[in-house]
């Protein structure tokens, strides 16, 4: 476990007020102090209970539409899947509006001459206070965040040494045993796509010029997303003689993968007319006349410009199916990157994470700290985040702001 | 006393000589990794010298195959040594397009079907469109060279598919072959697909291939003028294998026949086929390469 960790935050965010009942010092009669109370708790959440109203307008218009239309059918699937997204909304939208007629029914029963039945009614209206708050502060506000739509993708992580020369390559190395690490306490399965090392020069072996691994497992792409962009390291490079301290970069990008076809299938589609495949090098004649070994591939997406070249197997075949595997997650991101775009321009929350060449994370080692510069959060145990331990709190932080951030939005709506 | 680098700098130093330093250090990486692949436990001395000795044979122009031994050939991974002709891409590209449309060959029943491959060398055809095939193939493979007959026969067995692929030795020009081969047909009428990668170059040419070729693989795999017949042109087994074609049963009606042949060579080729065959061609078609290159004739009949 880390030592210490100070959440140093500095930027301002938009953060859902808890809605807190009013006390019982009031001057007007019981009955409607206590409707007040029902009436404050709306008033007070109105932003998060208007979202959660739109929300149930928009199912109840899907639900109106005509089915046999000429929809095609991606449309339908995609209808019933923002149905089936809907469910536990309108289930907890009808909790909510039972609750709140129930309230107001058991109101109006407070001041019955029935003694009996006033402590019925005391009780009844303690705990559907206590129902309707907990909608309003948790129900609701897990509800709207909308669930994951990426939780199935396992993640293809490229690494890349940037700016320092040999000791940027050993940082990737080491980056690369972190991820390594907490991918296998993750339970996430770990295979080395492509790798390109630097081949002992200067005896400082280990050095990696550039490596393509993939994290396999539900939830992995979630988990390793917010690790694209470039890392920066500051430290005393192996190679120093001199004891001083060398900034180096490596650029991190994570791209989401799936096995499953049906997932990629109506997530989106390649058409195998667009892509071009070449193979290196002219051959002369070829065939029965030439022995060499020749197995790189490059593959060439027409409409996009996207290219992925491959030669890291002897296998030709086996560098196609690679450089497949990583054209459909170019692809794909690519595609997630405009529909978050399409989402920003439609939101007035600060971008994060927006450039891909944005500098995300320094480890400073001679301060023993790692800071993430999205979040302002500094580990004040270098150690522990290289072992992959410290990450996993560092990710869910990232995590924790990205939904406070969609959840902010959703109420600026 | 010269200082004597580590093995791995004077491996470096050795490869980039004739390959230029990416592609050497390529193909060091695939030297480790295939050691390492083929005795995971093994000591760091006994690695070190492994490596060692495969950059000192590849150093001297063996080619890389036949230093590792093995092939990657589609999904499989085929045994070579030499002088059985390795492998080549362009053969594992036109094969792999046959495995996809085979299954028209079929003629509804549920048997296997029955493929012939001539010249079979290491087996790779036969094996690949065992893989590619989504029907079932038996094969019978044959070649005149015993080196090369045992090799297939080792990975044959290897891979698994000895009840599906069966070796044997025999020469195409020589009167028996025929007999031979229909001995192991299942079927009075031939076989269902005909396949070969005969020797096409010419002689001219031949003289002229680099020494990774011509000092490593036999002859016999290469050399495509039948000695003594005065054809200089590659083409004497094309001539061979369409005349016992249309003379004998060898395949059937509804069948496939596909070649593999040398850049130049397909409307030669595409000629011979149709002048023996005739009406017995449904349909012809020239295939190209990954190089772009044409690279087989196949023959629907």
């Amino acid at each position: 476990m880390f030592r210490a960790a100070s959440r140093l935050n500095f930027r301002g965010r938009a953060s859902i007020p808890s809605v807190r009942l009013a006390s019982t010092a009031s001057k007007a009669s019981p009955q409607s102090q206590n409707l007040d109370v029902a009436q404050q708790l709306e008033k007070d959440a109105s932003r998060i209970l208007n979202v959660v109203r739109r929300r149930i307008e928009e199912r109840d218009k899907l639900l109106r539409e005509d089915v046999d239309a000429q929809g095609s059918s991606t449309a339908h699937i995609q209808r019933a899947k923002a149905l089936k997204e809907l469910e536990p909304l309108h289930h907890a939208w009808t909790r909510w509006t039972d609750a709140r007629n129930s309230f107001s029914e058991t109101v109006t029963l407070l001041d019955d001459p029935d003694p009996d039945i006033r402590a019925l009614a005391t009780e009844e209206r303690a705990s559907l206070t206590e129902v309707l708050s907990e909608h309003v502060n948790t129900v609701f506000p897990s509800l709207l965040v909308p669930p994951s739509s990426t939780k199935h993708f396992s993640a293809i992580i490229e690494l890349k040494s940037g700016v320092g020369g040999d000791e940027a390559a050993l940082f990737v190395a080491d980056v690369l045993k972190m991820y390594t690490r907490l991918a296998a306490t993750r339970g996430f399965r770990v295979e080395t796509v492509s790798i390109s090392q630097l081949e002992g020069s200067k005896g400082s072996g280990g050095g990696i010029k550039e490596v393509i691994i993939e994290a396999t497992g539900e939830g992995a792409y979630d988990v390793f997303r917010w690790e694209s962009g470039v890392h920066r390291v500051q430290r005393v490079p192996a190679t120093e003689s001199q004891g001083r301290v060398h900034t180096s970069t490596i650029t991190v990008m994570v791209l989401p993968t799936s096995d499953a076809p049906e997932e990629t299938e109506t997530d989106f589609k390649i058409d195998e007319k667009d892509v071009k495949t070449e193979v290196m090098r002219a051959r002369g004649a070829g065939g029965q006349h030439v022995n060499k070994t020749e197995s790189a591939v490059r593959l060439t997406h027409i409409p996009t410009g996207i290219s992925v070249s491959m030669q890291d197997s002897r296998s030709q075949h086996s560098n196609r199916a690679k450089a497949w595997q990583i054209l459909r997650a170019r692809l794909l991101d690519r595609k997630l990157q405009e529909e978050q775009a399409e989402k920003r321009d439609n939101r007035r929350s600060i971008i994060k994470g927006a450039d891909r060449s944005e500098k995300i994370r320094t480890y400073n080692f001679p301060q023993n700290r790692v800071t993430d510069h999205r979040i302002g959060l500094t580990i004040t145990n270098l150690d522990s985040v290289l072992e992959g331990d410290e990450l996993q709190y560092v990710i869910d932080e990232l995590q924790k702001d990205h939904e406070e951030s969609v959840m902010a939005d959703l109420l600026n709506e | 006393m010269p200082r004597i680098g580590k093995p791995t700098d004077l491996s470096n130093r050795i490869l980039r000589l004739s390959l230029g330093s990416e592609a050497a250090n390529r193909e060091l990486r695939w030297m480790k990794e295939a050691i390492y692949e083929a005795r995971p436990k093994i000591s760091s001395v006994d690695f070190d010298a492994t490596l060692k000795s495969y950059v000192k044979r590849r150093a001297t122009g063996t080619p890389l195959t036949y230093v590792l031994g093995t092939q990657p050939f589609g999904p499989l991974s085929i045994k070579c040594r030499p002088p059985t002709l390795i492998p080549r891409p362009e053969t594992e590209d036109w094969v792999t397009r046959l495995g996809q449309v085979i299954s028209s060959v079929q003629s509804g029943s549920q048997s296997p079907i029955s493929v012939l491959d001539i010249c079979t060398g290491t087996g790779c055809i036969p094996m690949l469109l065992s893989c590619t095939s989504r029907s079932p193939i038996t094969a019978l493979g044959v070649d005149i060279s015993e080196a090369a007959v045992n090799l297939a026969k080792e990975n044959v067995t290897e891979a698994g598919l000895s009840g599906r692929i069966q070796i044997i030795k025999g020469d195409l020009f020589d009167d028996t072959f025929v007999r031979t081969v229909l001995s192991k047909a299942t079927s009075q009428d031939g076989f269902d697909v005909i396949t070969s990668n005969p020797p096409y170059i010419p002689q001219e040419e031949y003289d002229r291939l680099p020494p990774s070729v011509k000092h490593y693989e036999d002859q016999l795999a290469l050399l495509g003028d039948r000695q003594g017949s005065g054809e200089a042109d590659g083409l004497s087994f094309y001539h061979r294998i369409a005349e016992l074609i249309s003379k004998e049963n060898l395949v059937r009606d509804g069948g496939i026949l596909a070649v593999e042949h040398g850049l130049g060579q397909s409307a030669a080729v595409q000629n011979i086929i149709s002048n023996a065959l005739g009406h017995r061609v449904r349909r012809l078609e020239a295939w190209k390469d990954q190089w772009e290159k044409e690279r087989a004739v196949v023959a629907f009949l």
